[in-house]
């Protein structure tokens, strides 16, 4: 039979968010029911750089991006049984799984569509058996992926090494995924992303603004209307019959 | 540009190298880029950066930067709004800017140099010295100078100059409010008294008997454009009149950015014709806050001037702060009301809030001051209060203010603001001019403004002598959607004012008026060439009649016999305007004056009119006398079910087409019938239905306003893409874009036996413009069609809740327009074709509308056609069947696309069809 997974706010990847010129992380998540009880999500973490052009005369780029991010997964009433697990992320390195889907799955947005629109709303599904690689490449500096088992749930965060001066822009995605399962009727949970740093980089991607400068120009940009948002990207979800 | 690229202009990309390469001292930065600290507060919450401490000090540094001009009422006015449901999105400062100066031109007479030398010892700001020097040398002058600049003191010295140096000329100086002039007469007087210069003003409120004697008194004179027009005007064989106008050398034109519209156009034609019978050397004309200038004043006067731009301004400026608001999802009027209460409460300083409609305005303070007040209704009848302060409720410290009240009552809310004893006043436009009101610390703008150039003048009202703050409510979000945001919108130019010459009513509304004039004195029609020249024709024909007067210009000619002067009023053209009277036994009480147009939508039979905040019920609306009678009611809410009906001409009246297999869009000639049904009352929670039905207590002859005009039409397979919605959609966006007021606009639907594609039916909506005989306001909607869509999918696209089903429309519109094609429209063939014995007539049985002898216009069914020796009549189905009604040819009007046309031979008697 297939399933159907709530998620409320709709904003993930595939709903690009309205404000996607100035997002810095997009998410999005494939979710996966293991059995009656069990539900895999791989969550997809995209860390966009976001370009700037200057101006008409100048034509000489730079980018706004963030290094880093927390991802917390929280199941409600629920366990953790098994998730991507901490590594160092070294340069060129890749990483990969293949991984084949156990059931159909749909996800929709969970909107109240008032009584006088006629609304068609998305949904993603997702059909079972098909096979899928998931690969994470990083080219640049030296990053680490640490976690946390909150056993009711998991918190990551990738982040630089301490002391490590950043000299090249990561781009690409973090794949991570959670199994947890659940005893009770209700199915449900909370994922949270957050950018750990917006910083400015040129465009060779070595890092030209932190900190209080990086603060300031974002002040800047903002004035002109341009509003890099740095909010955390929270996603509720849960299991419908 | 890319949707996920963002372009940044050149000035910031500066900024932000600057940014890379500065120490990392916040101090520095914060100079640098230079930080307002209620706008980083803003950018913090946003940001949600608040406890980090890098902003901590960023926030600290930009604190002590802004320390010696700390303004806290914009913090104190950002918590209020929170508070009461808005949202503050953004903050953008202004600091303050020191005077610069210039000296006094010294080949101004020398008893003005000095009283100059001896008020202004540092000199004269830059943009004064350097617009009274180019006044001195003959030229044509507009000072276009922000507001509260020192505009005034330019005209009154160039009027002394005059007056001083020619002990014959007199000046005019034409103020386009009543208000206004009350205003500057003390401001005049303490420039031209110390000179031993007298002067004399007129409006409307002085009595007709004691005007002359003014005029012969005095050589300087400040009026209104109407009284001049409808009154001096009309009155050139009076002696003392006659010497002014024939000495007038120059002429003062102050806030021209309100000659607009009809108005506006009216005022062109006017000006043309106080030039043709008076030597007017030298118009010197300010403004503030429009687009191109110089045409514009061009149109206006046929005279191109110099302009001062604001660029000149010398003038000291205080700190001004703009916030910018959104509503949280929720009831917006409560959240307003709310607002308004608080800010009344706050101590913050007085304030004055804009709403865009006349009813809003009325609303929003019946609802603040009733909260402040009694929650419950007030007993009707219980007028005390009104009658002990002449302000309506004696405990209310919030009073509206529009157009259309007894100068008595303006009089008194002006006095009561100026004074302190008002906590705020909430109005439409109407004090948006230059009022004196005393200072005002606080502008709230209750919703989007309509334009560029009505918020620049109401940001203006704050902060003329010390730090102002506005807080801009953007409901429509359009602000909010845009790139840039506020940032963007305060450097957005003002748009341009639009006047319409080529409307044939006003043109010969004109020249009839002209035409009187020229019998009074001297004509020199030099002046007329600046304008088209159908005008020069109809002024022609009138001065020594030839041709005869079309049909549908008739009934202007019968109302002029009395003088077209009066009859025809510069504001509302040709417009009935009607008097709203409250009665109290034998005795009238008057309660504001409203236009036919104004009154469809305010004071129809049955309707809840409020005047000054209170509550009156319609109960007659007699059109003949154009009166309007009202008595006390309780606070309930009535509008009107007004049945739009849009007869497009597309046969001979389509100005452009552009067409593909789906369907066209296209803008054509049109009649308008504006219905009033019926109304629906809301008490509390409960609303109900009023039809005008023959058992309703308010039934009588409908209400119709029948007019031709022109508009945009749209017809598409698709009927979805003919919705009101997407209409409404659409008249918004364009109103945006090209600053234009909605109730200048008109939607409606139409239901054509004719089509511009083939003879076969059409169905669909129209935006039209709203005054009789068009402004072509329309014509830049179709002109700027694709532009007017994408600003609507925005506008759709912020909106909150989202319309999804809009939203798909307003897409699959775009789509179906970028498939079109433009065709070539037909050449315009207004008159119905006539050869020598065969005439068009209405067909047997067909509907068409007749004109009354009182103007009112009434669907009716004609019978037949007769030719008699008065000319052509047709019969007319009767209300009462043994009655037989028989009317002139000319006051009967074939709807388009609904009467079927037929040939008549008048010798015959035979019948063909229409070609």
């Amino acid at each position: 039979m297939e399933k159907r997974l709530y998620i409320d706010p709709p904003v993930l990847l595939r709903w690009l968010p309205r404000e996607k010129t100035c997002e810095v992380l997009f998410l999005d998540l494939e979710p996966d029911f293991l059995d009656d009880n069990t539900i895999r999500i791989d969550l997809n973490i995209v860390f966009r750089p976001i370009p700037v052009r200057r101006g008409y005369s100048q034509t000489r780029d730079f980018y706004i991006g963030s290094t880093g991010a927390r991802v917390l997964f929280e199941a409600f009433d629920g366990r953790v049984r098994s998730y991507a697990k901490a590594a160092p992320m070294k340069v060129d390195y890749e990483q990969s799984y293949t991984r084949s889907r156990h059931s159909e799955v749909t996800i929709s947005p969970k909107l109240e569509p008032s009584k006088d629109i006629s609304l068609q709303m998305s949904e993603v599904s997702f059909s079972k058996n098909i096979e899928r690689t998931f690969k994470s490449s990083f080219s640049g500096t030296e990053r680490v992926l640490s976690d946390i088992d909150l056993g009711y749930g998991v918190e990551w965060e990738l982040k630089l090494p301490a002391g490590q001066v950043v000299r090249d822009y990561l781009i690409g995605n973090l794949f991570l995924y959670v199994e947890s399962s659940w005893v009770g009727q209700i199915k449900g949970g909370r994922i949270v992303v957050r950018p750990s740093d917006i910083l400015f980089f040129d465009s060779d991607r070595k890092m030209i603004g932190d900190g209080l400068r990086a603060l300031a120009m974002r002040y800047v940009l903002w004035r002109q209307g341009i509003k890099i948002n740095s909010k955390s990207i929270a996603v509720n979800f849960k299991e419908v019959d | 540009m890319d949707d996920y690229e963002v372009t940044i202009d050149d000035q910031t990309s500066d900024l932000l190298q600057k940014l890379i390469n500065v120490p990392e001292d916040p101090q520095l930065i914060a100079q640098l880029i230079d930080i307002e600290p209620d706008s980083f507060r803003s950018f913090l919450r946003f940001a949600g950066e608040s406890a980090n401490s890098e902003a901590l000090q960023l926030l600290k540094a930009s604190e002590s930067l802004y320390k010696l001009d700390n303004n806290p009422i914009p913090g104190v006015l950002s918590e209020i709004a929170l508070q009461s449901g808005f949202e503050i999105l953004d903050t953008v400062a202004f600091r303050a800017k020191s005077a610069v100066f210039q000296t006094i031109p010294n080949s101004l007479d020398q008893r003005v140099c000095e009283y100059l030398k001896d008020k202004y010892p540092s000199g004269l700001y830059s943009h004064q010295s350097t617009s009274i020097q180019l006044g001195l040398e003959n030229r044509d002058v507009c000072i276009a100078t922000p507001t509260a600049s020192g505009k005034s003191l330019v005209f009154m010295t160039l009027a002394a100059h005059s007056l001083l140096t020619n002990p014959n000329a007199s000046v005019l100086a034409l103020y386009p409010s009543k208000a206004l002039i009350q205003d500057q007469l003390n401001k005049w007087k303490s420039v031209l008294a110390p000179l031993g210069l007298e002067l004399g003003y007129i409006d409307g409120a002085v009595p007709v008997d004691q005007r002359s004697s003014i005029v012969s008194r005095h050589r300087m004179l400040v009026m209104t454009p109407d009284v001049t027009h409808a009154w001096m005007m009309s009155h050139l064989n009076d002696t003392a009149v006659r010497r002014f106008v024939t000495n007038l050398r120059l002429l003062v034109l102050d806030e021209t950015h309100v000659y607009d519209g009809v108005f506006g156009t009216n005022m062109a034609y006017f000006l043309r014709r106080l030039q043709a019978i008076s030597p007017v050397k030298q118009i010197i004309s300010s403004t503030a806050t429009i687009g191109e200038p110089a045409s514009f004043l061009e149109n206006l006067t046929g005279r191109r001037p110099i302009v001062v731009d604001p660029e000149a301004d010398g003038s000291a400026v205080p700190s001004k702060t703009v916030l910018l608001g959104r509503p949280e999802t929720g009831k917006q009027f409560e959240k307003i009301v709310t607002l308004l209460r608080r800010v009344s409460n706050s101590g913050l300083g007085r304030f004055l809030a804009f709403a865009d409609s006349r009813r809003m305005v009325e609303q929003i303070v019946a609802a603040t001051t009733r909260s402040a007040t009694s929650d419950d209704d007030d007993e009707p009848g219980d007028d005390s209060a009104l009658e002990t302060s002449g302000l309506g409720p004696a405990l209310a410290r919030v009073l509206p203010f529009r157009a259309g009240y007894e100068e008595d009552d303006r009089k008194a809310i002006q006095r009561a603001l100026s004074q302190g004893s008002l906590a705020g006043v909430v109005s439409t436009s109407a004090l948006e001019l230059g009022l004196d009101i005393g200072e005002i610390d606080v502008v709230l703008l209750l919703g989007t403004p309509p334009s560029v150039k009505a918020f620049r003048q109401r940001l203006g009202r704050a902060g003329r002598k010390n730090a102002g703050v506005c807080l801009l409510i953007d409901d429509k979000g359009l602000i909010t959607s845009e790139l840039g945001g506020l940032g963007t919108y305060l450097k957005k130019p003002p748009e341009k004012s639009w006047l319409y010459l080529g409307n044939r009513y006003l043109q010969y509304a004109n020249a009839l008026c002209a035409a009187a004039e020229a019998n009074a004195l001297p004509s020199n029609i030099e002046p007329f060439k600046t304008l088209p020249s159908e005008f020069v024709k109809f002024f022609e024909n009138e001065v020594n009649p030839t041709d005869a007067i079309p049909d549908e210009l008739y009934p202007l000619k019968q109302r002029a016999q009395a003088g077209p002067h009066y009859e025809f009023p510069l504001r509302s053209g040709v417009e009935k305007n009607f008097s709203v009277r409250l009665q109290r036994g034998p005795e009238h009480d008057r309660l504001g004056t409203l236009s036919y147009s104004q009154a469809l939508r305010e004071a129809y039979p049955g309707a809840i009119y409020h005047y000054m905040a209170r509550p009156y019920r319609v109960f007659q609306f007699k059109y003949k006398t154009g009166e309007i009678f009202v008595r006390r009611e309780r606070r309930y809410t009535t509008r009107p079910i007004i049945q739009n009906m849009v007869f497009p001409k597309f046969q001979g009246g389509l100005l452009s087409l552009s067409h593909s297999s789906d369907g066209f869009i296209s803008e054509a000639e049109l009649q308008v019938s504006e219905r009033v049904t019926g109304f629906i009352e809301q008490r509390g929670a409960n609303k109900s239905t009023h039809e005008y039905v023959p058992t309703s207590p308010f039934a009588q002859r409908p209400i119709i306003r029948f007019f031709e005009t022109t508009g945009v039409c749209w017809s598409f397979k698709d009927r979805n893409l003919s919705a009101e919605m997407i209409a409404v959609a659409l008249r918004d966006a364009f109103c945006s874009l090209c600053g234009i007021e909605t109730r200048d606009l008109g939607i409606g639907t139409f239901f054509s036996t004719t089509s511009p594609l083939s003879g076969e039916k059409s169905q669909g909506i129209s935006i039209y413009d709203a005054a009789s005989g068009s402004l072509r306001l329309t014509q830049q909607l179709i002109e700027r069609f694709p532009e007017v869509l994408d600003l609507a999918a925005t506008l759709a696209e912020a909106e909150e809740p989202r319309n999804a089903s809009l939203i798909r429309s307003i897409s699959e519109l775009k789509d179906t327009v970028n498939g079109l094609q433009p065709a070539s429209a037909d050449p315009l063939t207004t008159d119905l074709a006539v050869d020598s014995d065969w005439v068009t007539v209405i067909a047997a049985g067909e509907q068409a509308m007749c004109r009354l002898a009182s103007g009112a216009m009434e669907s009716v069914t004609v019978l037949g056609f007769r030719y008699t020796p008065q000319g052509l009549m047709y019969e007319l189905s009767s209300p009462k069947s043994d009655v037989s009604w028989m009317v002139k040819a000319s006051t009967v009007v074939p709807i388009n696309g609904v009467s079927k046309l037929v040939e008549a031979n008048l010798m015959t008697g035979e019948l063909r069809d229409f070609a």
